[in-house]
């Protein structure tokens, strides 16, 4: 007989899939500030750990907020921060907004484009990342 | 200053990301489609007990058109991960593909649309 677990149906919880890369937030500062991004342009909003309703942890910077716009949303990628055992920066795009006329491949390989010529890293090699996480 | 909730380390969580129908949360909307439409193909039946999701991932049609069945809080949601379209298939194809094979398999009255849902399957 099969025994399925269930699930915590009042619990709130976030998910995402995209055609992209997790990179390390400062990493990513560092890339930003060589495209001429200073400290003023980063935001001083601040992440917080939240459980059932608590804080935990220390308050982490969130710096990405403001350079958002017109640095990722400008080269066609979405930015997802999740807060794991570490703070996790994903950028790409979701699959869902896959074009119509547009193949896997296309799509993948747009997405690779942009996120080479973003990061300056003509070694990257995207993929496919999916997560989910409780936030309430 | 701006300040964001953020995310519990330590729980446990589900996703998916899908083209497709959601079934509602009435069990047995789905339970009698499996029925009326012969789905259950099953050789060896362990009981009587219809659980869409076995019979379903046990359906060759279902499987091999990349089909998946979600059972969440919310109820069932059918279709195909976005991440599975292929290398030549066009947006536009995978859809049409994921509509047809479903419409096949369930009938013609549902509404294709992306289902994105994450939730806690901890307990």
């Amino acid at each position: 007989m099969k025994i399925r677990t269930g699930f915590v149906s009042n619990s709130s919880s976030s998910s995402f899939c995209i055609f992209g890369v997790c990179k390390d937030e400062e990493k990513i500062i560092e890339k930003l500030k060589k495209k001429g991004v200073s400290e003023e342009d980063l935001s001083d909003g601040i992440m917080e750990y939240a459980w059932e309703g608590e804080i935990h942890g220390d308050p982490t910077p969130e710096k990405l907020e403001k350079v958002k716009d017109n640095y990722f949303y400008k080269a066609g990628l979405s930015v997802k921060q999740v807060m794991g055992e570490s703070y996790y920066t994903y950028i790409g795009v979701p699959w869902k907004e896959i074009k119509n006329d547009e193949t896997g491949k296309q799509f993948q390989e747009r997405i690779t484009v942009s996120l080479r010529d973003l990061l300056e890293d003509p070694e990257l090699q995207p993929s496919t990342c999916e997560e989910a996480w409780r936030d309430g | 200053m701006k300040i964001r909730r953020g995310f519990v380390s330590n729980s446990s969580t589900t996703s998916f990301s899908i083209y497709g129908h959601y079934f509602g949360e009435n069990e047995e909307v789905i339970e009698n489609i499996i029925k009326e439409k012969e789905l259950d193909t099953r050789i060896e039946k362990e009981d009587d007990l219809i659980d869409p999701y076995e019979i379903l991932n046990q359906n060759k049609k279902f499987t091999n058109a990349q089909l998946i069945i979600e059972y969440s809080p919310w109820g069932y949601f059918v279709g195909r991960s976005w991440h599975t379209i292929k290398d030549d298939e066009t947006g536009k194809e995978f859809k049409e593909t994921t509509e047809k094979v479903m419409t096949d398999l369930f009938g013609d009255e549902m509404i294709f649309e992306h289902h994105e849902q994450g939730y806690n399957d901890n307990f």
